[in-house]
């Protein structure tokens, strides 16, 4: 059962995802409502995959992807985007985001994304 | 006719319409074939058609008819719904959102909707062309490109292209396509791909891309990681063969530009479709570009500009600290941050302006109205639209705009014919003039109609109680503000109801700013509008009536002297002084504030100016120029109209800052 941190600074959002992903059979181990706290928990909990939105407040998600991916070179970050944040997607893939999936989310793409990262 | 009552209706539909076509499209994308979405939309898109139209927004109107061109024909079904479609769909509700949010904000900036009727033209027509592009595609290779392969292959490189297919509904394509990129850039190198990687970034693709790539990997082993990725519908991978001949030759010849281009497509078409894209991409670029600024609430600038006023209330308290002890060290510091602190202003102020390009564009629409409503030829002249003022000015101007240049047309310039009768050029020319003049900016506002008809205003005083002896012309001229004093003999649409002059007199006023008209008959008429730059921060003198503190803003003033008390005579049981041989009417200042009155003979005259009006306040003491922060007295003192606002001194001490306009 793979473990995932859920970062995100809305929590309906963070409850959806959860709710999503509990249901298929995985372990939600942590969220985080912001980067910084994100960077945190990873270096905690090791979990196999993050699912990381973009914008929040004190530090980005691009911020947490750089940081988190310094202290583990083969950490798993999903990201999590709006329409029209293509610019920002791709400077969180540049820094060494694996995946993305696109808000509103459609349950099957995030399980999609996380088999496929995790494969 | 005046639609601007039904703007809010007109706004609040459209915005539900906007909400409800963005609803459908989506859904359209999930269900392309489904004809009762498709009726919806045209349905939603046609009556906004037509409440643009009616409304005189021919941009969105146009738009919005192309758009139901292009549904029309999903409706008979000449075309296929495809993610392409849909996306040009998207960008066209963008742009008739930000359209009807300018309306909204009454912001007259021209969006170019040019590109995207290109957009919709395109997908309308060269559908066809661009299904069939499947593995039809051709790398064209330079020497250079050729060179890499050769040398790869003899380092036993493999030398593979890619076919990735996206899925249908996948968002965020270029993004997609970057990950794809970034994938096979760590398993080896690209040599190229097609489109090019412009393209890719800017979404100019459907929904495949090809990438020609080395690698010491297989080709199993690059599809599954390719396949890894999320919204790959499909990735087909060909290994290059030996030679080189397989790639076009021919084509690299007539290609020394080393350009790709999927070149199944007839030529002419295919440059066609570049030249709208690098089009695009040049718009698009251009957007960028204007995007790299950030949208802040108004409220929050308020607020900064709220704290550097602060700032500089502290700074002066400090200062006076600092003169009062002599301390030489902390004055030097304090002289830093003086200027650190003014640096400030001046960047806060800056972020608050905004070009009266803003105001003054929908003016030449305007003067077209009018000039077919009245039947006269009128040319708009614009000049120094890009001064700036605070936003807060650019907000409220308008009006009073509106009303001077209407008043231009209407009586200002004559009838074609009258012109032509009087040798004047037929056509009537309106000036609509800005720029800065120290720290005011300045309107003017010029026609060369027939001018103001002295004797008409002079009647129409005294009709209405007002003595005009003993005024000079341009005393008589001005009176065209006061309230209730239209001298049209014939109330038309336009103007003339009476309400128009004082209300703009008013609306200046109230944002600080002076009016004044000068006018030559039959040569014209200019109204001359000054504004500071900006509100919160002015040059005030202090003054001293009784014991009580009191600033006015330096705006106003136009000198001070010094006199005896003995000096004040009476004419018409009113004070005057007798002034380089002007009568200027004097205010004490005491009286009008019901302040107890100090008994010397020594005082002072402060000389203002509002608009035509000059009056000397009397005071008994000045304390000298300043730099004050008007702040807000507060809801309990509101109704005192005598102030403007308040501010707080070096010595931490609250001073009333007199609005010289009502006291006068």
């Amino acid at each position: 059962m793979a473990r995932v941190l859920i970062v995100d600074d809305a929590a309906f959002m963070r409850m959806m995802l959860k709710d999503i992903l509990t249901k298929n059979g995985y372990e939600v181990i942590g969220e985080a409502p912001n980067g910084a706290k994100a960077v945190e928990i990873y270096k905690l909990e090791k979990p196999d995959v993050v699912t990381m939105d973009i914008t929040m407040p004190e530090m980005d998600g691009i911020q947490a992807v750089k940081e988190i991916k310094a202290f583990d070179p083969n950490a798993k970050i999903i990201m999590c985007s709006a329409m029209g944040q293509q610019a920002m997607v791709m400077e969180a893939i540049k820094s060494g985001a694996r995946d993305f999936i696109v808000k509103p989310f459609q349950p099957e793409r995030v399980l999609e994304a996380l088999k496929k990262v995790l494969g | 006719m005046d639609m601007s009552q039904y703007l809010d209706v007109f706004l609040e539909e459209s915005s539900e319409n906007l909400q409800t076509l963005n609803q459908n499209i989506l859904e359209l994308e999930k269900d392309p074939e489904n004809k009762d979405i498709i009726n919806s939309i045209f349905r939603v898109a046609h009556t906004l058609k037509g409440m643009a139209g009616s409304m005189g927004f021919t941009d969105i109107a146009e738009l919005t008819h192309k758009m139901e061109n292009v549904l029309d024909k999903f409706r008979n079904d000449i075309l296929k719904v495809d993610s392409n479609i849909i996306n040009v769909l998207f960008k066209c509700l963008d742009t008739l959102e930000i359209m009807i949010d300018n309306i909204r904000d009454g912001n007259d900036e021209k969006i170019s909707i040019d590109n995207l009727i290109k957009e919709l033209e395109n997908v309308g027509e060269s559908k066809k062309e661009q299904k069939d592009e499947k593995s039809n595609i051709d790398f064209t290779l330079n020497i250079y490109d050729e060179n890499i392969i050769k040398q790869a292959k003899e380092k036993n490189y493999n030398v593979y292209t890619a076919e990735i297919i996206l899925t249908d509904d996948c968002l965020l394509k270029s993004a997609r396509s970057f990950l794809v990129y970034k994938t096979i850039e760590d398993l080896g190198e690209i040599i190229k791909t097609v489109p090019s990687v412009d393209d890719l970034e800017q979404e100019n693709f459907q929904d495949r891309f090809y990438i020609m790539f080395l690698t010491q990997k297989n080709a199993d082993e690059v599809k599954d990681l390719i396949l890894n990725i999320s919204e790959i519908k499909e990735v087909n991978i060909n290994s290059i063969a030996e030679s080189s001949k397989s790639i076009n030759n021919l084509e690299t010849k007539k290609q020394s530009d080393n350009q790709l281009e999927s070149n199944n497509i007839d030529v002419d078409i295919n440059k066609k479709q570049e030249n709208t894209k690098a089009k695009i991409t040049k718009e698009e670029e251009k957007n960028k570009k204007a995007h790299q600024s950030v949208r802040v609430d108004l409220e929050r600038l308020d607020k900064f500009m709220n704290l550097v006023g602060e700032l500089v209330i502290h700074r002066t308290r400090l200062e006076q600290i600092s003169t009062n002890y002599r301390l030489g060290e902390l004055h030097e510091t304090l002289e830093q941050v003086g200027r650190i602190t003014s640096d400030l202003q001046d960047l806060v102020m800056k972020v608050r302006m905004l070009p009266i390009e803003r105001v003054f564009n929908r003016f030449p629409r305007m003067i077209r109205d009018l000039s077919q409503e009245l039947g006269k030829d009128i040319d708009l002249i614009i000049k120094g639209e890009d001064t700036e003022l605070d936003r807060t000015v650019i907000d409220e101007i308008g009006e009073p705009l509106v009303h001077l240049i209407r008043n231009a047309a209407d009586h200002g310039i004559e009838k074609t014919e009258e012109r032509i009768k009087l040798g004047k050029p037929a056509k009537g020319t309106i000036k609509l003039i800005a720029y800065q003049e120290g720290n005011k900016a300045v309107i003017k506002i010029e026609d060369d109609g027939k001018g103001l008809d002295l004797e008409k205003i002079k009647r129409k005083a005294e009709s209405i109680g007002i003595s005009t002896e003993g005024m000079s012309e341009n005393d008589i001229k001005n009176l065209i503000f006061m309230q209730g004093f239209s001298t049209s003999e014939k109330v038309t649409d336009i103007s003339g109801r009476g309400v128009g002059m004082d209300v703009v007199k008013t609306k200046i006023s109230n944002l600080g700013g002076t009016v004044e008209v000068v006018s030559e008959k039959g040569k014209g008429t200019a109204f001359i509008i000054r504004l500071p730059l900006t509100l919160s921060i002015i040059q005030a003198l202090l003054v001293k009536v009784s014991d009580e503190t009191f600033a006015i803003s330096l705006g106003f003033i136009d000198r001070v002297i010094n006199i005896n008390v003995n000096e004040i005579k009476l004419t018409n049981n009113k004070e005057v002084i007798l002034y380089r041989d002007k009568i200027i009417p004097i205010i004490r200042l005491s009286e009008k504030l019901n302040l107890k009155s100090v008994e010397s003979n020594n005082k002072y005259i402060v000389i203002v100016k509002t608009g035509e009006k000059t009056v000397g306040l009397l005071v008994d003491e000045l304390l000298g120029q300043q730099e004050i922060v008007i702040k807000p007295v507060g809801k309990l003192l509101q109704n005192l109209k005598e102030y403007v606002g308040a501010t707080i001194l070096g010595d931490g001490l609250v001073t009333l800052i007199l609005d010289v306009a009502a006291i006068v």
